[in-house]
């Protein structure tokens, strides 16, 4: 048993010294993103094409799932050995203390100028960029046409109004078939804020950082809920579908669900489950209230490209983070590889390169068509002094549970409207204000 | 045998020293000191006991979630551990008697304590039990209305229960072999007295196993307790809360969520809570365990 | 009929009715357990979202199989086949069932066959932490584990069973109570007299252990180590809480990320689960006669 004691140690030392040994220098540069098959063969492909042009520099891409990413991130971040170039979700730059971790953009050499000019406004903390935004989202619907077709709905509904008296239709020509079908507690929340932001024309929260709704305009909301599920819009209780993964769910890859409401950057994961997608999956904006409106469009940075403090330290690193990042961004062959897979970036020259690519028709695609709608209602928003980008903190992932947990109890059958609402008003504002202290 | 190397036994014992002086009693008192602390990045800052006013602070939502989990799991720990004793009690007696086949009946019942903890079994069972899954298709059979498992509290604990029960196997056999060891005079004694069966067996099986019906019942405790894999890939802590076991709630809190020192003061209860409990047991032991010496 | 031979055929019909009432119960009990398990066999050959009932499937397919190791399962490009998660398992389980067995062996020989200055109290700290709850000790050996001193020995090192070294590290050092509790009931009912005539002759304490004990100590070792084999094999948080790069995900994080890429139908998930779980059928097997021996007396009446 000594002996073995004795092995062991003297083995596991070697093996460290050996592990310790791997350093990195200032011409590798480790990228860590989260993605699916489709995102991660573009982004390895890309990736061999940057080594290919810069033989200087090497790239450790390392892929992950995104169940986990988060927590592996903050981890690495937490001891320093995070990568060098890393993918973050807009919000993470708050909670994970980006102004202390992440390195200033502006540092980098980064050419802003072909951005819109407030693009990186939230990104920004104390003077500094703390990430590369590579897209914006909104939450929007899209729609499979064959569930419309198959009860004789040719025209594909554009008000509320017109979505309700779909769904009646739909249930009664085609029972078991639903206008747009199971939505989960984030996407009936996200429903619910942009129906008020069309009905009051606010926030879901304002500058002070407090809930900007009433008692009585939340009860609303999911009075307008109920309206939905009884209507054939909505199934009547999520229990009676507990398959929590949307595009894997039976209901939709069969096609009795005739909807989703997903951000327009994450649209590809339901497009894929479909049969015969490019035909019957067509983007649908945000129903409105009144036809030719264009209200209640939420957007926010979908994700940006964010860098290590660390590599601020030297300059050669920063060159060589500089040059990666720009090519995975601007340059052409890069470009058309990684397509629209992460949404269509902000930058017009990247725009431009995707119009003009003979490859693949970008414009056509589920994520461009959604982005344009996104773009234009927000900005037509604007001129109406509606700002409704979404708060820094409202994907927090303790802070989500105050409006997504009565919310998912309400969609259970378990608690009225009245109760859930009641609920959302008294956490929120004590919630959100120790989560930003914290 | 006396007069050898006085130091061989501590130099053998030398690894279980280490193990539990790194691998338990530094944990031990480390989690208590962690809770004392909170964590901003790479700062921690000594906030006494401030971690364990926020869980029992029921008006805000850390207290209400932990408050929430407290419930669910004792639910999930009084419903398992007595079916678990009762139902492999049973198996194991009927196994006890003269059964042809016995050996391929006691496999086949402890097939799934081997399998079932397997990942692959855990998500196997959330497919059986969803709203259209193979149980839901069974009821269909006999014309019976799907019944929403997975959506509503009542099914979801029941199925993560289930679960466990499904595995009774160890438990069984632990208790066959304690049925193995009851004299067989005692029984032909009472036999010749003219009790049947099932007096026998309340009379003189269950009096003669109360060690093992003890241990039994402590060792399931304390391992109901700490419960993660059902609650986190069947029903992950839903629907709506109603499933979201201690275990689960410090696994999101700790180690998804990245507050370790908030988790190590949830650890530090949920551990006070097992300790209570298993010292309660012990203590009525006293009142209903017969010992043989 | 006489009234003895009435009475003598009622006595039948009741232990009939028994013993149909006993074989029921159990059959049917069996079935159930075993259901689930012959159902998902026959699921894997089945194509189609939705299996039904009966296990035999309906639209039979071998793409689950074929595709089973090779396909790019979890949404990677290289297509990191089960085998990689396979031996990504086994890069834990094969040390922790080693280390732990030998150690604990070794403990618990120490603890009853030994006297010295101690051995008490040593063996009250040995039953008093089988009780201990593990999720006491999980935070902060995580915070030790990815300490900035200690994360460099294994995280990202590219050795073999170093990068789940968190995981089986304890087992070293005997940390698994409830084993070394296992061995010293075992030893409890091995009369000293084999080790006095080995003394006679001159042994020492090592030697008895591994030349006169070690044959009759085969049967609980096997059992122990089959009861850490298992354990470790199925454990889901240990894995989940240090997971690192991709490539390195063992069957515990696989399984459950299965059947979110649109490439899998049920069939694969299944065929995979199957593979995951046919290692512990077999490893169970092989090690059944010695563990169901191990109840020796009662298994062999039975």
């Amino acid at each position: 048993m000594k002996k073995f004691i004795l092995v062991f140690i003297l083995i596991t030392l070697t093996l460290s010294l050996m592990a310790c040994s791997k350093e990195t220098d200032d011409a590798t540069i480790s990228f860590a993103w989260w993605g699916t098959s489709d995102r991660n063969i573009a982004t390895y492909a890309a990736i061999d094409l940057f080594e290919q042009k810069y033989p200087q520099y090497k790239v450790e891409g390392e892929q992950s799932p995104w169940s986990g990413y988060q927590q592996t991130l903050n981890n690495r971040l937490n001891r320093g050995t995070e990568a060098d170039v890393f993918q973050v979700n807009y919000n993470w730059i708050y909670s994970m203390y980006g102004v202390d971790y992440f390195m200033d953009l502006n540092d980098l050499g980064l050419d802003f100028s072909k951005y819109p000019e407030h693009e990186h406004d939230p990104l920004t903390v104390d003077g500094k960029v703390l990430g590369l935004s590579i897209s914006e989202t909104g939450y929007i619907f899209y729609l499979n046409k064959k569930v419309y077709q198959d009860a004789g709905i040719t025209v594909l509904p554009r008000t509320w109004d017109e979505l309700i008296a779909a769904g009646e239709t739909i249930s009664q020509e085609t029972p078991g078939n639903y206008a747009l079908g199971r939505l989960d507690a984030q996407q009936v929340s996200m429903m619910m804020w942009s129906y008020l932001a069309q009905t009051t024309g606010k926030n879901l929260i304002n500058e002070d950082n407090e809930l900007n709704f009433t008692l009585d305009e939340i009860i609303d909301a999911f009075n307008f809920i109920s309206d939905l599920r009884s209507s054939g819009v909505l199934i009547p209780s999520n229990a009676i579908d507990t398959h929590i993964d949307g595009p894997t769910n039976p209901n939709w890859t069969s096609q009795k669900y005739g909807g989703i409401m997903q951000w327009n950057t994450a649209v590809s994961e339901y497009e894929n489950t479909l049969p015969n997608s490019d035909e019957n999956l067509v983007m649908a904006g945000m129903f409105q209230q009144e036809l030719n409106e264009q209200l209640g469009m939420y957007k926010k940075v979908s994700m940006a490209y964010a860098v290590s403090g660390r590599v601020a330290e030297s300059d050669a690193k920063k060159e060589a983070v500089k040059t990666f990042i720009e090519f995975m961004t601007t340059d052409p062959e890069a470009v058309e590889l990684l397509g629209v897979d992460r949404g269509v970036s902000s930058n017009t020259d990247t725009q431009e390169i995707l119009r003009l690519s003979t490859i693949k028709d970008f414009e056509n695609s589920l994520e461009w068509k959604g982005h344009e709608i996104v773009q234009a209602y927000y900005d037509h928003q604007l001129t109406l002094n509606q700002e409704l980008y979404i708060h820094p903190y409202y994907e927090h992932n303790t802070f989500r549970a105050i409006y997504e947990s009565p919310v998912e109890s309400f969609l259970l059958g378990n608690i009225t409207a009245r109760v859930a609402a009641q609920n959302i008003v008294n956490r929120f504002n004590s919630e959100l204000s120790r989560i930003m202290e914290g | 045998m006396v007069g050898e190397k006085k130091w061989v036994p501590y130099t053998l014992l030398i690894p279980w020293i280490i193990g539990f002086l790194l691998f338990k009693l530094y944990p031990f008192i480390n989690s208590f000191f962690m809770s004392l602390y909170q964590t901003a990045g790479r700062r921690s800052t000594f906030v006494g006991l401030d971690n364990y006013k926020l869980l029992f602070d029921a008006s805000g939502y850390i207290g209400e979630q932990f408050q929430n989990s407290l419930k669910v799991t004792f639910n999930y720990v009084f419903l398992t551990v007595p079916l678990i004793l009762v139902v492999s009690l049973l198996i194991a007696y009927v196994l006890s008697l003269k059964i042809k086949g016995v050996g391929f009946f006691r496999t086949s019942f402890y097939m799934p304590t081997v399998l079932g903890a397997n990942i692959a079994i855990v998500i196997l069972w959330r497919h059986i039990f969803e709203y259209n899954g193979l149980v839901n298709q069974a009821l269909g059979i006999f014309g019976i209305a799907p019944i929403s498992f997975l959506g509503t509290a009542a099914g979801a604990m029941g199925t993560i229960v289930l679960l466990r029960v499904w595995q009774f196997g160890s438990t069984m056999l632990i208790f066959l072999n304690a049925l193995k060891n009851v004299p067989e005079s005692l029984y032909e004694a009472a036999t010749i007295d003219g009790a049947n069966k099932a007096r026998q067996f309340f009379s003189i099986t269950i009096p003669m196993i109360t060690p093992i019906i003890l241990f039994n019942a402590v060792m399931r405790l304390v391992e109901t307790f700490q419960v993660f894999n059902g609650p986190a890939l069947i029903t992950n802590g839903g629907p709506a809360n109603s499933t979201r076991v201690l275990n689960l709630l410090i696994y999101e809190i700790a180690f998804a969520g990245g507050d370790l020192n908030l988790g190590a003061a949830m650890s530090w209860i949920l551990f006070l809570i097992i300790m209570l409990f298993t010292l309660l047991i012990f203590r009525s032991s006293k009142y209903w365990v017969h010992y043989q010496d | 009929m006489t009234e003895a031979q009435i009475q003598l055929r009622n006595s039948k019909v009741k232990k009939s009715v028994k013993e149909i009432l006993k074989y029921s119960i159990i059959i049917l009990a069996a079935f159930m357990m075993l259901y689930p398990l012959l159902w998902i066999v026959g699921a894997s050959f089945n194509e189609g979202a939705k299996a039904s009932f009966f296990f035999w499937p309906e639209d039979f397919t071998l793409v689950g199989w074929m595709d089973a190791f090779s396909a790019p399962g979890w949404g990677s490009v290289e297509g990191y086949s089960l085998f990689r998660a396979l031996w990504n398992t086994m890069q834990y389980v094969i040390p922790h069932v080693l280390f732990g067995t030998s150690s604990t062996l070794i403990t618990a020989y120490v603890v009853t066959r030994m006297h010295f200055k101690g051995k008490k109290l040593i063996f009250a700290l040995i039953i008093g932490t089988l009780l201990m709850p593990n999720t006491i000790f999980r935070i902060p050996m995580y915070a030790f584990w990815t300490s900035p001193l200690i994360a460099p020995l294994w995280e990202g090192s590219t050795a073999p069973f170093l990068p789940f070294l968190p995981i089986w590290a304890g087992s070293v050092f005997a940390v698994n109570s409830f084993s070394i509790f296992m061995f010293i009931q075992f030893f409890r009912t091995i009369p000293r007299d084999l080790d006095e005539a080995a003394y006679m002759d001159g042994a020492n304490k090592m030697q008895v252990l591994f030349h006169v004990l070690m044959p009759i100590l085969k049967p609980i070792i096997m059992t122990v180590a089959l009861l850490l084999f298992i354990a470790e094999f199925n454990d889901y948080q240990g894995p989940l809480i240090y997971k690192g790069a991709v490539s390195t995900y063992p069957l515990s994080l696989v399984l459950p990320s299965l059947g979110l890429d649109s490439t899998n139908t049920y069939a694969h998930i299944y065929a995979r689960s199957i593979v995951s779980v046919s290692v512990l059928i077999i490893v169970f097997f092989l090690a059944q006669r010695y563990f169901v021996g191990n109840d020796a007396d009662s298994a062999i009446k039975g």
